[in-house]
């Protein structure tokens, strides 16, 4: 059972990229920011994907990512940043930070699956 | 179940129409104890068959689920199969007790009722009890005999058909929906107003009941699969908005943004549908249903294709930052990237070329740069042949469905078949050419029965009436809001004005003015072509708009309005305007005039450059418009319906396109002349006046002939010599008094004088089409036919002009 972790503070937009992937056959949790976000890693132990927003109360995206790659335990956790077209900036540092690409805004549902399917492998 | 209000009513017809089939069903039924006949088999068939059809207005699944099964096993009766009778009698009365239950219950609720939503518990019912007996007579005996192919391969005509139309009526339904839907989405984006919202969770319900109901019948799997998307996608956004309403959720962008895609999704999931059976074509462009349960995806090649080409184009860009940095953090996060890339390829079927990321990862690893610059080359020629395979699939064509559009979900409509509308014109066309030809009849008594005249005199009278009156209300069915039309652009603005980076509004202003479906159909593309412009190279950006001292949000405002015969469509922005002169410029560069001509052109004259094909004066070729087709296809699509464009522009101010339609292009208000001995008829729209001259006043130049009319110097072209190929010299022709009938006509290209042999009648024409082979040059615009059944040659004067 493949599990992936979607942090966004949109309700809707959490809601449905997990109705996408759920019918794909993925295991979905969500978070609502960067905290709760990894109360849920450290809850589950074992996550196979991470979707994050980057702007978010709390603990922004970027920090987020920062925090979870300073754990030896998540180091390796796929996380696919999901961003709008202007914001190029925090993009390009939320990959420095440590995640492995990005999406554009608005997902294709089709493009969402294949996505996750790729940052995992196998 | 829930009903809302509205199917609460429909619930009540229900209970009102039920009786006619249930009753003495039970009789109909125990009497196949005594043995059947066909006649007793049909009218079994059709009272399950009509329960199942209303019980489907209401989506009363379970009912439809038991009466189609209820009528399969009749089938299996009729298609001569030995089955226990017992069994059977005892299965179908199953269903008859289970349907009568079921709407005892339903008319209980609609007692106690008040108003609002209605909420009726079936669960106990038993619906699966009933359908079982069902099954069980239907497999039991399919235990005793060997399958039997022949029967299944023959199901009685009228139940496929049943199904057919349901789905059809489902999509006819569904484009209505989804019409409705987007056009109330983008009202609320621009102001929230909580009807609105439970406008968009109705119109998902009933897309959902819709595709539960068609499944019901059982549908082939690969439109199961479908339909079962559609169901989840409208089943998510009811519920999107359900949250909405109870305020469990917010309105925001990402909202508008799911709703728009599960917009998107449902239509393409739905032309699927149409084309979709047995299986939905490989090659449908953009997204197309995933066959697998459940799954709702794009078309699997596209979306993987799509979704790999964007992890490697952040894969090379990294990849070329470590060439020009080759800082460790990028070099790392190069590494990291490379896995994804490497299970895209895998995923594309690409192993082939896996090795090369495998490499590159131990050789950057050992800290190798070198192999960066080697081996770029080829991925990047990877990329550059998947992008070109991509190509050819993608780009869904957007702003879809049409008919959806048009067919109308806000105003109360009633659909009416377009071949039986096409057949009601053709009885008009009747009823007027009987008009005419009791009118000639009546002249023709007067002279020998005046005692019965004034009788006949009355009735003629009255059958006048009664036609006109029939006539404009057949016309008035053809007529559509334009407002509908209208709609479908507010969308393409959005997203336009969107990836351009601009805020502009759009504004419809006379949205009820109608028009005939035909003209509407012809309209789409023209005002696509020019609302793109408008937006594209009308409207500046919102700084350069600041700088001019303008609002930062352009305008674009559809208008439509009636003026004498004819509808008027506008296109007007409030962008930067046309420069004449940068017109001027392009079209003597292009080689259309020359530049002492140019010059001596008016503004207004030089704008009609614009009209010609391939001209565009966008200084940047966008993938919008701009690149010079387009203002051509308006003009030509106009032209074919009678109408003209006209450009007005203030440089700085802003433009308006405007069309000129004539109302309808099935009637025309015409003039019969007579030329050499037979009848022509010239359309009033292009008659300024008609006049009688003196032959004295026709003078012939080396060039042609010219008259001399109210002091105007007309050209002279001889209507006989046009249509019939002759020569013909008018000083030799003997007309009273020496007066030459003439008709001025007035086209684009100014005013012409035709001379005719003699003015008939003004009257009113219903245009037939004539053969392609017949139009000759564009001279005739069609026929008509005339009370004693002849037939008459309607002239198209824009060409007698030329």
């Amino acid at each position: 059972m493949t599990k992936v972790l979607i942090v966004d503070d949109s309700q809707m937009t959490r809601n449905f990229h997990a109705y996408i992937l759920r019918s794909a056959g993925f295991t979905v949790i969500d978070a609502v920011d960067g905290a709760d976000a990894l109360e849920k890693l450290y809850a589950e132990g074992s996550i196979d994907c991470v979707i994050t927003d980057l702007n978010m109360p709390n603990v922004d995206g970027l920090t987020f990512i920062r925090r979870v790659r300073k754990e030896e335990l998540f180091r390796d956790i796929p996380i696919i940043i999901v961003t709008t077209l202007d914001d190029n900036v925090d993009r390009k540092e939320g990959l420095r930070a440590g995640a492995n690409f990005y999406l554009v805004k608005p997902i294709q549902p089709g493009v969402l699956i294949e996505s996750v399917r790729m940052a995992i492998g196998g | 179940m829930r009903f809302l209000p509205e199917e609460v009513e429909i619930l009540a017809g229900i209970i009102e129409e039920a009786p006619d089939y249930l009753s003495g069903l039970e009789e109909r039924i125990l009497a196949l104890e005594q043995g059947w006949d066909e006649e007793l088999l049909d009218s079994l068939f059709r009272s399950f068959h009509s329960l199942k059809g209303i019980a489907g207005f209401a989506n009363l699944t379970p009912v439809v689920t038991a009466c189609h099964r209820a009528e399969d096993l009749v089938k299996e009766l009729k298609s001569g199969r030995t089955l226990p009778v017992p069994a059977v009698v005892d299965a179908l009365l199953g269903v008859t007790d289970f349907v009568q239950r079921f709407l005892e219950r339903i008319q209980n609720a609609l007692g106690t009722c008040t108003g609002g939503v209605l909420e009726i518990e079936f669960a106990d019912l038993n619906e699966r009890e009933a359908v079982a007996k069902v099954e069980n007579v239907l497999t039991v005996e399919e235990k005793v005999h060997e399958p039997v192919e022949e029967s299944q391969s023959t199901p009685p005509l009228l139940d496929e058909e049943f199904e057919k139309d349901a789905l059809r009526d489902f999509l006819g339904e569904l484009d209505e929906n989804l019409a409705h839907a987007e056009q109330t989405l983008l009202r609320l984006e621009e102001s929230f107003r909580s009807e609105d919202v439970d406008v968009l969770m109705r119109a998902f319900h009933s897309i959902k009941g819709g595709a539960r109901l068609i499944l019901s019948f059982a549908p082939e799997d690969s439109q199961a699969e479908i339909l079962r998307s559609v169901e989840k996608i409208a089943h998510h956004l009811e519920d999107l908005f359900q949250a909405v309403r109870d305020g469990k959720a917010s309105v925001d962008e990402a909202l508008f943004q799911e709703t728009y895609q599960g917009i998107d999704l449902i239509r393409n999931l739905r032309q699927a549908l149409e084309t979709g059976h047995p299986g939905i074509p490989r090659e449908v462009p953009g997204i197309a249903p995933e066959l697998k349960t459940g799954q709702i995806t794009q078309k699997e090649g596209a979306a993987t294709l799509e979704a790999f080409l964007n992890i490697a184009g952040q894969f090379l860009e990294t990849w070329d930052e470590c060439l020009s940095t080759g800082s460790q953090e990028n070099l790392a996060y190069l590494v990291r990237l490379s896995e994804a890339v490497k299970n895209g390829l895998i995923r594309l079927g690409l192993r082939d070329a896996v090795s090369l990321l495998e490499e590159l990862k131990i050789r950057v690893g050992e800290g190798d740069v070198s192999f960066l610059r080697e081996a770029r080359g080829e991925f990047v020629e990877l990329l550059e042949s998947l992008k070109e395979k991509g190509g050819r699939t993608e780009k869904p064509v957007s702003g879809a469905a049409p008919s959806a559009a048009l067919s109308g979900g806000l105003t109360h409509t009633v659909r009416v078949d377009s071949e039986k509308l096409e057949r009601m014109l053709n009885l008009v066309g009747e009823l007027l050419t009987l008009k005419n030809a009791t009118r000639t009849f009546v002249k023709k008594i007067e002279q020998e029965f005046s005692r019965v005249l004034p009788e006949a005199k009355n009735i003629t009278s009255s059958l006048e009436r009664l036609a006109v009156d029939f006539q404009s209300i057949v016309l008035s069915l053809r007529m559509v809001p334009v407002g509908e039309l209208f709609a479908r652009y507010r969308r393409t603005v959005r997203d336009l004005a969107k990836s351009l980076g601009k805020t502009i509004s759009l504004a419809v202003e006379g949205g009820e003015t109608e028009l005939d479906r035909t003209v509407i159909e012809r309209l789409g593309d023209p005002l696509t072509h020019l609302v793109r412009n408008a937006v594209d190279h009308g409207i500046e950006s919102p700084e350069e708009r600041e700088r001019s001292g303008k609002p930062r949000e352009g305008r674009v405002v559809l208008r439509a309005y009636y003026r004498g015969a004819y509808a008027f469509v506008e296109v007007e922005d409030d962008g930067r305007g046309i420069d004449p002169q940068a017109v001027r410029m392009k079209a003597v560069e292009r080689g259309i005039v020359s530049s002492e001509r140019v010059l001596q052109m008016s503004d207004q004259e030089v704008l009609s450059f614009l009209f010609v094909p391939g001209f565009s004066t966008a200084q940047v070729v966008s993938d919008v418009s701009g690149r010079g087709v387009g203002m051509d296809v308006v003009k030509t699509n106009v032209e074919s319906m009678g109408g003209r464009v006209d450009v007005e522009t203030r440089p700085g101010r802003g433009t308006t396109v405007r069309m000129r339609i004539p109302l309808s292009l099935l009637v025309v208000r015409g003039l019969m002349v007579r030329v050499a001995g037979e009848r022509y008829i010239i359309p009033l729209d292009f008659i300024r006046e008609t006049v009688k001259v003196s032959l004295e006043r026709v003078r012939e130049y080396f060039n042609g002939c010219f008259v001399e009319v109210r002091g105007e110097v007309l050209p002279l072209v001889v209507a006989e010599e046009l249509l019939l190929g002759e020569r013909v010299n008018l000083k030799t022709r003997n007309f009273d008094f020496d007066l030459v009938p003439l008709v001025v006509v007035v086209g684009e290209e100014g005013a012409c004088a035709m001379a005719v042999d003699g003015f008939l009648e003004e009257g009113e024409y219903l245009v037939k089409a004539v053969p392609e082979y017949m139009r000759g040059q564009g001279l005739i615009s069609g026929v008509t036919i005339m009370g004693d059944g002849s037939v008459v040659v309607i002239l198209n004067p824009q060409e007698l002009v030329k």
